[in-house]
């Protein structure tokens, strides 16, 4: 018998609500709607003209970070805590597949992350209507982007997460999301005629291997566009979100080859 | 009962590294057994003996260093295999945030069990185990008993042709360590077939047609569980009263001993002389009030062939 979407979407509604019990997805979120809200004050400290990018700085920033957050914590502790609260026992000799318990998990924090960003750009999207900021298709753009990011740094979480403890996975997939964002700085670096790679010519070979393996997560963020009014077009958007597949079906397939080989003792 | 093996366990082994040095730990070194269809079958042995990393193999939690386990003639990760069977965990966990009706619905989608029958077959499983009264509390409101109960319940959702327990009577109060001994005598009369583990004798004797007994990794005996009890038989205890004064000389040719209570004799015997004296007692006219065969506990056999393995090994 094969792959299932059933048996996956059942591990998933279950890892759903396991999440929104999650003090950490609760805290979180209800931090990141505050600090969206108390942008409305924070524009008021500002002159006129800049109020508004005030208030789309900020709610942009919010919605990725506390996505960031929620994407490793959750991702880090779902399998630890299977296995931590001896749930995986009862779990896994069930008539399921390994990989499906994997995928389901992943699609399981996925669907807790697009309700976040549903949430906080809902609270973000009034805040602008009450500062009489129009409301235009590349806020939407900006925060399918944000989701895109989080797809590939929860599917990091969760391969670290299958192997590892959740203070390395945490610290792991940490690394990678800021290494990620830093990875067109990286490539700056390497072609520049001047620089750290220049003065230090050892670690070129890092840089490359940085710049050509770990996921361009700086594709995902819009926010200069968003503030400087710049059109970003959907085949834009898609090409991102193709390039996060990717990426994902790498992690997810690697996490779940080494899940596959676990002895659950 | 059908001669159908169902589980098949062959040369199977298990080593672990542990520590920092990876030192070797042998925790099963090759056990050979098998269960048939429609039977109890008991699984032995001491804590630590290796039990639950058996069991966890046949599960495919834990997979062997060598050997092989064989359910319903397929490796046991597959889904056909898994389908047909229910597990019980070693003192189980299950998500404590969820209702059982929750969790068992859960299990029943894994399953792949259509809506309508999943309802049904979870009313049915809580009645059968007793916990339709607390179906509405969160399974962290649930006492040990209720959650080793619960456990047999999410065991038999996809109502499986064979139940693997693994300790399915620790940490039970003597009612729920009878409850759970009608269930799995239940499920037998159901026609499934039931590998429980447990290190309390008593209860092994008790329900298992058949068992294995193993020590350190190591089989010991794999079996009738009559058989080894039978094995355990030490002497024979008549007791008869009237016995006429004339035959003593000839009962003691035979009896080991023989001690009088008021007008009774307590006549104690091998096996092999025991009809030779109940002959002599009848013809003398005496009344012969009971022959018992007595044994060793199980627990004394245990012991006894925990010490010397070689002696008793059978398959």
């Amino acid at each position: 018998m094969s792959f299932s979407i059933n048996r996956v979407m059942a591990i998933a509604t279950n890892t759903f609500k396991e999440s929104i019990r999650n003090r950490v997805f609760i805290g979180l979120m209800f931090g990141a709607l505050v600090m969206i809200f108390a942008s409305l004050i924070m524009s008021e400290m500002v002159v006129f003209d800049q109020r508004k990018r005030v208030i789309q700085d900020f709610g942009l920033f919010f919605i990725s970070f506390a996505g960031v957050l929620i994407a490793i914590t959750i991702g880090v502790l779902l399998v630890y805590n299977e296995l931590k609260r001896k749930t995986i026992y009862s779990l896994l000799p069930k008539p399921i597949h390994r990989y499906e318990f994997i995928v389901g998990r992943y699609v399981g924090i996925f669907i807790i992350l697009f309700v976040m960003a549903l949430i906080l750009s809902g609270a973000w999207f009034v805040v602008m209507l009450l500062r009489g900021v129009p409301l235009q298709p590349i806020f939407i753009k900006a925060v399918i982007l944000i989701l895109g990011e989080l797809a590939i740094v929860s599917a990091v979480a969760i391969l670290f997460s299958s192997f590892s403890s959740p203070v390395l996975s945490g610290i792991f997939t940490f690394g990678i999301y800021v290494l990620g964002r830093q990875v067109q700085f990286i490539e700056e670096l390497l072609h520049a005629q001047k620089g750290l790679f220049v003065s230090l010519p050892s670690l070129k070979p890092i840089g490359q291997a940085v710049a050509s393996v770990f996921p361009d997560l700086s594709l995902f963020d819009i926010t200069m566009e968003v503030l400087l009014e710049v059109h970003v077009g959907w085949g834009y958007v898609f090409g991102a979100l193709a390039y996060a597949l990717a990426y994902v079906v790498v992690f997810i397939i690697a996490a779940a080859v080494i899940f596959q080989r676990r002895d659950f003792v | 009962m059908s001669d159908q093996t169902i589980l098949t366990v062959a040369g199977l082994k298990k080593t672990f590294k542990v520590g920092f040095q990876r030192k070797v730990v042998n925790a099963v070194q090759g056990l050979d057994f098998s269960v048939n269809a429609g039977e109890i079958y008991g699984f032995l042995g001491p804590n630590g003996a290796g039990k639950t990393t058996t069991i966890k193999m046949v599960m495919d939690l834990i997979r062997p260093s060598a050997g092989s386990v064989k359910v319903f003639g397929d490796s046991p990760g597959t889904l056909a295999s898994r389908r047909r069977i229910g597990y019980l965990p070693e003192h189980p966990y299950f998500y404590d945030y969820l209702k059982p009706t929750e969790l068992l619905e859960f299990f029943g989608r894994l399953h792949g069990i259509k809506k309508i029958t999943r309802r049904k077959r979870i009313h049915e499983l809580l009645e059968q185990v007793g916990l339709t009264h607390a179906k509405d509390r969160t399974l962290r409101r649930y006492s040990k008993g209720m959650l080793q109960r619960f456990g047999l319940a999410q065991a038999l959702i996809g109502d499986p042709d064979l139940v693997i327990l693994d300790e399915p009577l620790s940490g039970l109060d003597p009612i729920g360590r009878k409850e759970m001994k009608d269930i799995v005598s239940g499920l037998k009369a159901e026609g499934k077939t039931v590998f429980f583990s447990s290190h309390i004798l008593a209860d092994i004797e008790l329900l298992c047609d058949k068992i294995a007994m193993i020590d350190e990794g190591r089989l010991l005996y794999a079996g009738p569980t009559r058989d080894f009890v039978v094995k355990g038989q030490l002497e024979v205890e008549i007791i008869a009263s009237n016995v006429p004064e004339g035959i003593f000389t000839a009962l003691e040719a035979h009896a080991d001993s023989i001690n009088s209570f008021g007008s009774r004799q307590k006549i104690l015997c091998n096996r092999d002389s025991a009809q030779q004296l109940v002959k002599l007692l009848v013809e003398s006219s005496a009344m012969v009030e009971s022959v018992v065969p007595r044994s060793e506990t199980l627990e004394e056999v245990f012991v006894r062939t925990a010490q010397h393995p070689q002696a008793e090994v059978s398959k």
